[in-house]
C-alpha cells in the first residue's frame, strides 16, 4: 500500500490515505481533538481555531481541520502549548457567551460545555459587561436564533450554501458585533432548516416547535423511521419516560437519508401526541361512546361478516401502516372476508402506476437504489418534483450536482427546484409523459436533435454513468402502457444496466404494494386470478359507497380519505356501515359505527419498506395511548371473532409470515434488519399483466 | 428485698416530679432546629417574579426521582419569571422525597428551599404530590392560600 501516508500523532504511528485531514487521522487513532467548525459533511474552513495542534518544524500551531496529512509529519495534540491555546480559545469564545446553560436547549449535549469542562479555563479574566442581543429571534417558521450563544463556527451558513443551497442566512457585521442573520427580505424557511439545529454545536439555533422539550439527560432515544415520505429516513425518537414524543433527531443511514432530515419529517410528529384515540368506541343512538375492546371487536366482526363474500365491502388501508399491519389487513380481507376491493390510496392516480417499480424493471432498467444517485454523472428525473415528493433525495441529487458536477435532465410539467441547476428542463402538459419520454428516447438513439429535447439527448448519448428517477405523480396519464413502452425505449437508448429509482408517495406505499394492498395484486406482487381479480380501486370504492353499491367500509388509517375529494368522502362514509381503525378521529368527517384504536408508528415494533425497497425496522418508543393496540393484533382479534385463528404472537412472527408470502423479502433475515435495514430483492411480478384499469 | 422495692418506687416518684421530655403535640409544638430540612418552598424574587426558571437541574440532582418539571416560555403578556423560561409544572412527590436537600443545592437561582414544616401527614396518596399551588410562596400582596399549612 504505497499510496498511504505515514505520520506520527502523539507518538503513535498511523498510515492513512493522502488528503486525510489531521483531525480525521487523529480520530482514527482514537485521539480527541476538540472541534466546533469542522464537520465531516461540510468543507473545512478553520473558523473556530479549537483544533490547533503542534506540528514539528512549523513555527506556529496549525489548525488540524484544514491541514491534510503529509509523509513523516510529527504531530502533538496534547502538549502544554496546545493546551494553552485551547484554554485561550475557550476563554475567547466565552467572553460574550451568556452561559445560560440552565435554560438552554443544548445543555447536556453541548460541546462548549464539554470542552470548557475538559480543556477550558476555570475563570474568566473579562471584567466588562457582556454584549447583549435580543433573544430569541425567530428567524424562520421552525428556527429560533440566540446570537449571544453563537460561536461563529459557520456550520449553519455552510450547510445552507453547500448542502441545501437555500441561501437564506449569512454572516453580518464584523469583529465584536459579528452575528448570524437572515438575508434581508427573507426568512429562514428552507425545508431543510431543521438540520442546522443539529449542526449548531451550541444552543444558538434551536427548534421553535421543540423549544424547551425537556433537558437532554431526561430524554430517552429510540431508533425509528420517519413517516413523512417514502425515503425512509432513519430517525431517533426522543421521548420523556415513554410518554410524549418531544423531538425527532437524525440517525445517519447512508442508504436512505445520508444524515439529514427535512422539516416536514423532523417536526411532523404532532399526530403522535395530539388528538389520539384512547379507547375503542361504538355508535349508540347517534353518539360515539367508549366500549370495551371486546364489544367493539364483536360489533366490527358482525358488520364484516354480514358483508363478507358478497362484494358489498370495501377496504382502505393507509400506506403509513407497518408491513405487519398491512399484511394482517390483507389476510383478513382476502382470505377471511373473501373481498377483493382493497386499496391503499384513494387519489386519482392512474391505478396501473402503482406497480411502477415492476414497470421500470420490465422496461429494461435495473432496479435502482437511492445510493445509485451517488455514482451517476447524469441524472434523469421523470414526473417527479423531489423537492416536494422526497426532499431528502433532492439533497442527494444536489450533492451529486454540487460535489461531482453531475448533470441533470428534468421532465416535469413545470420548472422544479432542481431545474435551477440545469438547462435541460423538459416541460410538458400533464398527461404527456409518454410522448416526451418517447421523443427523448428517440433523440438519444439518434444522438441529438432539435430544441431542449435534442440538447438533453446529446448530453445523454455520452457514455457517462446514468441514473433515472421516476415519480408516481401521473394523475393526468390516461394510457399507462404507452408510458411503459416509452420507458422501455428510453432504457434501451440509454444503454445496459442503467438504474431506475421509483419515487412513491408515502412511507410504506412500497410495502403496501408488496403486500397486496391494491386491487388485482396479491402479496408478493402475484397477479390475482379468479374471484379476487376484479377488485375496485380506492376511488372506485368511495364512489361505489356513495352510490349505494357498497354497503360497508373498513378504513384502517385516515390517509386514503385525505387524498380524495372531501365531499365524496363524506357522502361515501355516511352511506355505509363504517368501521374505522386508526389513531385519531381528526380526519374522519363522519362518525363511524365502530372505532378501533390503533397505535401509531411510535408505539409499536414493525417494518416499513422504503421507496427503493429497503426494509427497515421501527421500535416502540412511547407507551400506547389508552387501550390502543398494534393493528395486526386488532385484526387478529377480528379474525378470531370471525372464527379464523391467525397464529402470530409477535411482530417477528408476522414478519416471518411476510417472508414466506413475498418472494422479494424471502432472503431477509430478521436479525440482520437491525437499525439500518436490509435491501429487499427485486420482486418478481410480471408488470402490467392482470392490473386492473 | 424491701430496699429494692423502695429503690424502684424512688425512681418512679422521681419521674413523676421531673419535667416531661414529651410535649402535648399538637397543642404544643417543639421548635425545630435552625436548619431543618422538611417541606419545600418555591421562592420568589422581591418583585414577585418566580425564582424558578424551569431548568430541571433539581430533577437531575434528586436521588429519589421525585421531582417533575415541565418548562414553558415566558411571554411579555404573561411573565412568570425573569428570562425566557419558567416552570409550567413543578411537582414533588413527598412520599418519595428523602429530604436530602440536593435539589436546593443544585438550584442555580435559589428557587427551591427546604423549610421547617414537617407536618405532612395526609389521608390519600395523591395529595402527597405537591404542585406549584402548594409549593410556591404567595406573591407579595397576594392573600396567603388557606391550604398551605405553615
Ligand atoms: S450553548 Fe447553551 S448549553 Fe452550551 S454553553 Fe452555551 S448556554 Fe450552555
Ligand atoms: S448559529 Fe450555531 S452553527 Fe451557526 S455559526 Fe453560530 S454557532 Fe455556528
Ligand atoms: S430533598 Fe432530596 S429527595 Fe427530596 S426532592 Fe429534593 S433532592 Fe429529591
Ligand atoms: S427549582 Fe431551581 S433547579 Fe429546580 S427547576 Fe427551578 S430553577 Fe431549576
Amino acid at each position: 500500500m504505497s499510496d498511504l501516508v505515514t505520520l506520527t500523532i502523539d507518538g503513535q504511528q498511523i498510515q492513512t490515505a493522502p488528503n486525510t485531514l489531521l483531525v480525521e487521522a487523529a480520530a482514527q487513532l482514537g485521539i480527541l481533538v476538540p472541534v466546533y467548525c469542522y464537520h465531516p459533511k461540510l468543507a473545512p474552513i478553520g473558523a473556530c481555531r479549537m483544533c490547533l495542534v503542534e506540528i514539528e518544524g512549523m513555527p506556529k500551531l496549525t489548525p488540524s481541520c484544514t491541514t491534510p496529512v503529509k509523509e513523516g509529519m510529527v504531530v502533538h495534540t496534547q502538549n502544554a502549548r496546545v493546551e494553552k491555546a485551547r484554554r485561550g480559545m475557550l476563554e475567547f469564545l466565552l467572553i460574550h457567551h451568556p452561559l445560560d446553560c440552565p435554560v438552554c436547549d443544548k445543555g447536556g449535549e453541548c460541546p462548549l460545555q464539554d470542552y470548557t469542562y475538559e480543556f477550558g479555563p476555570r475563570k474568566t479574566r473579562f471584567r466588562y459587561p457582556k454584549r447583549h442581543w435580543d433573544k430569541p429571534l425567530q428567524i424562520g417558521k421552525n428556527i429560533l436564533l440566540d446570537r449571544e450563544r453563537c460561536i461563529m463556527c459557520l456550520r449553519c451558513v455552510r450547510f445552507c450554501e453547500e448542502i441545501s443551497d437555500h441561501q437564506q442566512i449569512g454572516v453580518f457585521e464584523r469583529g465584536h458585533s459579528q452575528c448570524i442573520g437572515t438575508v434581508p427580505g427573507h426568512s429562514f424557511d428552507s425545508q431543510f432548516s431543521g438540520n442546522t439545529i443539529e449542526l449548531c454545536p451550541v444552543g444558538a439555533l434551536t427548534g421553535a416547535p421543540t423549544r424547551f422539550f425537556g433537558r437532554t439527560w431526561e430524554i430517552q432515544h429510540t431508533p425509528s423511521i420517519c413517516t413523512g415520505c417514502a425515503a425512509g429516513c432513519n430517525i431517533r425518537i426522543d421521548h420523556r419516560q415513554q410518554r410524549d414524543v418531544v423531538r425527532l433527531w437524525s440517525r445517519e443511514n447512508k442508504h436512505t437519508d445520508d444524515g439529514w432530515l427535512c422539516d416536514r419529517g423532523r417536526f411532523g410528529y404532532e399526530f403522535v401526541n395530539q388528538d389520539r384515540l384512547k379507547d375503542f368506541k361504538i355508535l349508540q343512538d347517534g353518539q360515539l361512546v367508549d366500549a370495551t375492546t371486546q364489544q367493539a371487536t364483536v360489533k366490527a366482526a358482525s358488520i364484516l361478516s354480514k358483508h363478507a363474500n358478497s362484494g358489498s365491502l370495501g377496504v382502505l388501508a393507509s400506506p403509513i401502516l407497518t408491513n405487519e399491519e398491512l399484511y394482517a389487513v390483507e389476510w383478513l380481507t382476502r382470505s377471511v372476508l373473501q373481498t377483493s376491493s382493497i386499496d391503499h390510496t384513494a387519489s386519482a392516480v392512474n391505478p396501473q402506476a402503482v406497480q411502477l417499480h415492476s414497470v421500470v424493471r420490465e422496461a429494461g432498467f435495473r432496479s435502482g437504489v437511492l445510493t445509485d444517485i451517488d455514482e451517476a454523472a447524469q441524472i434523469v428525473t421523470i414526473g417527479v418534483d423531489l423537492s416536494n415528493d422526497q426532499p431528502i433525495t433532492e439533497l442527494r441529487v444536489k450533492k451529486a450536482l454540487f460535489q461531482r458536477k453531475a448533470q441533470l435532465v428534468s421532465l416535469y410539467p413545470e420548472t422544479i427546484e432542481l431545474g435551477r441547476y440545469t438547462e435541460h428542463n423538459l416541460i410538458y402538459e400533464p398527461g404527456q409523459e409518454a410522448s416526451v419520454v418517447a421523443s427523448l428516447a428517440a433523440a438519444v438513439r439518434s444522438g441529438g436533435g432539435e430544441g431542449v429535447v435534442g440538447q438533453a439527448a446529446r448530453l445523454l448519448s455520452s457514455e457517462a454513468p446514468k441514473a433515472v428517477i421516476v415519480g408516481w405523480k401521473l394523475q393526468g396519464l390516461s394510457d399507462f402502457s404507452a408510458l411503459a413502452k416509452a420507458l422501455g425505449e428510453l432504457a434501451s437508448a440509454l444503454g445496459p444496466d442503467v438504474p431506475c429509482i421509483t419515487i412513491y408517495p408515502n412511507c410504506n406505499t412500497r410495502g403496501a404494494l408488496d403486500l397486496g394492498i391494491t386491487p388485482g395484486w396479491l402479496p408478493g406482487g402475484v397477479a390475482a386470478t379468479g374471484s379476487s381479480e376484479s377488485g375496485m380501486t380506492g376511488i372506485q370504492i368511495l364512489e361505489a359507497a356513495r352510490d349505494g353499491r357498497l354497503k360497508a367500509l373498513w378504513v384502517v388509517g385516515a390517509e386514503p380519505l385525505l387524498e380524495a375529494d372531501p365531499e365524496l368522502v363524506k357522502a361515501a362514509l355516511a352511506n355505509v356501515e363504517f368501521i374505522y381503525q386508526g389513531w385519531s378521529l381528526r380526519d374522519v368527517p363522519v362518525d363511524p359505527d365502530v372505532v378501533l384504536a390503533n397505535v401509531t408508528f411510535a408505539e409499536q415494533a414493525g417494518t416499513f419498506t422504503n421507496t427503493d425497497g429497503r426494509v427497515q425496522r421501527i421500535y416502540p418508543a412511547v407507551k400506547p395511548h389508552g387501550r390502543s393496540r398494534p393493528g395486526w393484533q386488532i385484526v387478529a382479534d377480528l379474525g378470531r371473532a370471525l372464527g379464523k385463528t391467525w397464529e402470530a404472537t409477535s411482530d417477528q412472527e408476522v414478519f416471518e409470515q411476510i417472508r414466506q408470502a413475498v418472494p422479494a423479502y424471502s432472503q431477509i433475515k430478521w436479525s440482520e434488519v437491525g437499525t439500518l435495514g436490509v435491501q429487499s430483492g427485486a420482486s418478481a411480478p410480471p408488470a402490467m399483466a392482470g392490473a386492473t384499469g | 428485698m424491701i430496699s429494692e422495692f423502695i429503690k424502684g418506687l424512688g425512681i418512679t416518684l422521681l419521674q413523676v416530679i421531673r419535667k416531661p421530655t414529651t410535649v402535648n403535640y399538637p397543642e404544643e409544638k417543639r421548635p425545630t432546629v435552625a436548619r431543618a430540612r422538611w417541606r419545600h418552598k418555591l421562592l420568589r424574587h422581591e418583585d414577585g417574579l418566580e425564582r424558578c426558571i424551569g431548568c430541571s437541574l433539581c430533577v437531575g440532582a434528586c436521588p429519589s426521582h421525585c421531582i417533575t418539571v415541565v418548562a414553558a416560555d415566558n411571554t411579555d403578556e404573561d411573565r412568570r419569571s425573569p428570562g425566557e423560561r419558567y416552570a409550567a409544572v413543578y411537582e414533588i412527590n413527598m412520599l418519595r422525597c428523602i429530604f436530602c436537600g440536593y435539589c436546593e443545592d443544585a438550584c442555580p437561582t435559589g428557587a427551591i428551599i427546604l423549610g421547617p414544616d414537617f407536618e405532612l401527614a395526609d389521608y390519600d396518596r395523591a395529595s402527597f404530590v405537591y404542585g406549584k399551588d402548594r409549593l410556591l410562596v404567595p406573591a407579595p400582596g397576594e392573600i396567603a392560600r388557606v391550604k398551605t399549612r405553615f
